[in-house]
């Protein structure tokens, strides 16, 4: 069981310090990600989601150690990831790799997808130019763009082209973990389900794992083994797709799946509504961070943040109503 | 004419100028809205969607761009003949706009209370305490809560939900027969998206508004709308009621657009997609606008675009489409 997780994270967290207020600033702490736990298995779709300011891009980035976490484990085939040093975190990278929402920000403008793409190659001497060169075109193929791709600059793409490319250099190096940081959601829908596609048919192909980073939990539905939901910097409820979709348990979950709005009329209803805004992670409440929004806060809600619980050996959840 | 509808648009063509060359963004639309109805008007990026609400508002920047025909009849007149100074005593007050993002549509050094007074005082004859006092009320009818205190606040000081209700507010003031809201949710997160919903609907019950309401979210329009036009490269391609768009949808761009959708409830099966993009305004197909995508796609359908026209013995659906429209009753489904 457990040679088959990739990816193990323990205890993750990572505040932020911000200034705020005019003329005379005071220093405030982000609590971005807090004591945040999961593991990732081979060739899953795990989908961290939430609303804006929840820290799943955070939880992103910190794997990859782009932002330094503060505290925790990140084991990757069971080895801690935070003590490497700069270049063993390099070589590391090639097995893990990111995409982002907007892929035009993450190309060159300037350079040609062509160089774009053979630049890591190089830079890691995997061969020569022509092996180099059979290693694209096989990728190019693999994502659905043709090998003209290689003569053209980042403008000349559509926005779902872009996001190919993007997956195309993800994939230069066989990673074995991609971490997409909301892959479709800039993307009209024709084009989104090209890509989720895309990805679905490219997990089979390179045997990967997605840490797949969204807020539309339609898309998550649909693509994701297992999901967790994040609010205010901690997950809230973890566990297998299809329990979490139809079983939610935890109050916030529930409110954002009734807030999901369902392609049928016939599904028309009252759409259930969650009063209040996100808090900020700046001001987290006392007691259970959701508690303000709750319609089921009870007194011990507003004093202890709950203590996690799992339901199911496949459903767990942090909320005082199941401990 | 037709005197029943509230709004109607007739045969409207916006075009844009690039490089020299004129390029129609939307052409020959045609479509009504009825008093306390909701209309979606659905379609991608590029479908024209904003296009049309903007000629409808006659706020289509000109250069580059340019309404070169049509007519939009609101209870007879056509708005598209007014001399500019009749069109703006309509526009915000006998017919308003919501915006997708706020903060680009709020000036930011005014305070959020003048900017809502100040069609109040345009529009209507009212002093500036009265105006005051509606702005207030206004303020506490879009549920923003201590409306008196954040009626100094400016745009900055506001969440992007709470932003939302200011410009709805705005909108609302003049308490307008018709609201064109522009992917009003988009930028929201999904739980202040059903707040924002919630409100609008609330509202138009209240006031006995008709909305145009234009997204690409197909769970909104099933949530939210009486009627549908889908839109694809500047057309509308299909016109139906809610139900009747979902339950048999007769475009095939339609039809594709909803088996493409991942939903939240879990009735995918198995994800479909539309080969290749919706094509830019300088490059439309000669034909068919969605032929080059389309599956059931004949050689009439890349030389000629067939017309909107409605279905026979149904004449509330209307559909462009060689194949599945009425002009050759081909079999129902292949």
């Amino acid at each position: 069981m457990s040679s088959d997780i990739l990816l193990r994270v323990e205890g993750l967290r990572k505040f932020f310090t911000v200034k705020r207020g005019f003329p005379n600033p005071v220093k405030l702490t982000v609590k971005a990600v807090d004591d945040v736990s999961f593991e990732v298995r081979r060739r899953e779709s795990f989908g961290l989601v939430g609303e804006s300011g929840c820290g799943k891009s955070t939880v992103g980035r910190s794997i990859l150690r782009l932002v330094e976490p503060d505290a925790g484990q990140i084991l990757f085939h069971g080895k801690d990831i935070l003590p490497l040093d700069r270049s063993q975190m390099q070589d590391l990278r090639r097995k893990m790799q990111i995409i982002f929402q907007d892929p035009y920000s993450s190309l060159n403008p300037r350079r040609k997808i062509g160089r774009t793409l053979a630049e890591p190659l190089h830079v890691h001497r995997m061969g020569t130019g022509g092996e180099i060169r059979a290693i694209i075109d096989r990728i190019l193929d693999d994502v659905g763009l043709s090998p003209e791709t290689l003569d053209k600059f980042p403008h000349e793409f559509s926005g779902g082209q872009r996001q190919r490319i993007a997956i195309a250099r993800a994939l230069i190096f066989r990673p074995e973990l991609i971490i997409a940081d909301e892959p479709v959601s800039a993307l009209d829908v024709s084009i989104q389900s090209q890509i989720l596609l895309l990805f679905e048919k490219l997990q089979a192909e390179y045997d990967l794992s997605y840490i797949f980073v969204a807020h539309d939990l339609a898309v998550v539905r649909y693509f994701c083994h297992r999901v967790a939901i994040m609010y205010l910097g901690r997950i809230v409820e973890q566990g297998d797709r299809n329990r979490l979709f139809e079983e939610p348990r935890h109050p916030y979950t529930r409110a954002l799946l009734a807030a999901s709005p369902i392609p049928d009329p016939r599904a028309r209803r009252q759409m259930a509504r969650l009063e209040g805004e996100v808090a900020s992670a700046i001001n987290t409440p006392e007691g259970c961070y959701f508690h303000p929004r709750c319609p089921e806060c009870r007194e011990i809600c507003r004093q202890e943040y709950p203590p996690w619980h799992w339901v199911t050996p496949d459903q767990g959840v942090a909320c005082h109503l199941y401990v | 004419m037709n005197q029943e509808h509230l709004l109607e648009v007739r045969n409207l063509t916006t075009a844009f100028r690039i490089r020299g060359n004129l390029f129609p963004a939307v052409r020959g639309i045609d479509l009504h809205l009825d008093r306390t109805e909701t209309l979606a008007l659905v379609g991608e990026s590029g479908s024209g969607k904003s296009i049309t609400a903007l000629s409808i508002m006659r706020l289509i920047p000109q250069p580059p761009g340019e309404i070169v025909s049509g007519q939009v009849f609101m209870k007879g007149i056509d708005l598209l003949s007014l001399p500019e100074e009749r069109m703006r005593k309509i526009r915000g007050n006998q017919m308003a706009m919501i915006f997708q993002e706020p903060m680009t549509s709020l000036n930011p050094v005014l305070t959020v209370g003048l900017q809502i007074m100040e069609a109040l005082i345009y529009h209507q004859d009212v002093t500036a305490p009265e105006a005051k006092e509606r702005a207030i009320e206004i303020m506490n009818q879009v549920k923003i809560p201590s409306a008196s205190r954040r009626f100094k606040d400016y745009p900055h000081q506001f969440s992007g939900g709470m932003r939302q209700r200011v410009m709805i507010a705005m909108a609302m003031a003049c308490r307008p027969e018709i609201i064109l809201a522009d992917e009003p949710t988009t930028a929201l997160d999904v739980t202040i998206q059903a707040q924002i919903l919630y409100l609008l609907a609330e509202l138009k019950r209240e006031y006995n508004m008709a909305m145009i309401f234009i997204t690409h979210n197909l769970g909104i329009v099933a949530s939210i709308a009486d009627r549908v036009a889908v839109m694809y490269g500047g057309e509308i391609v299909e016109v139906a009621p809610v139900g009747d768009l979902f339950e048999k949808p007769r475009h095939p761009y339609t039809e594709m657009l909803l088996l493409v959708v991942s939903r939240v409830d879990g009735n995918t099966e198995k994800l479909s997609y539309i080969p290749g993009q919706v094509p830019s305004i300088d490059r439309m197909p000669p034909g068919c606008h969605y032929a080059p995508r389309c599956d059931l796609r004949t050689d009439l359908c890349d030389r000629q675009d067939a017309d909107l026209i409605p279905l026979p013995g149904d004449p509330a659906r209307r559909v462009r489409c060689w194949v599945r429209g009425c002009r050759r009753e081909i079999q129902d489904k292949p």
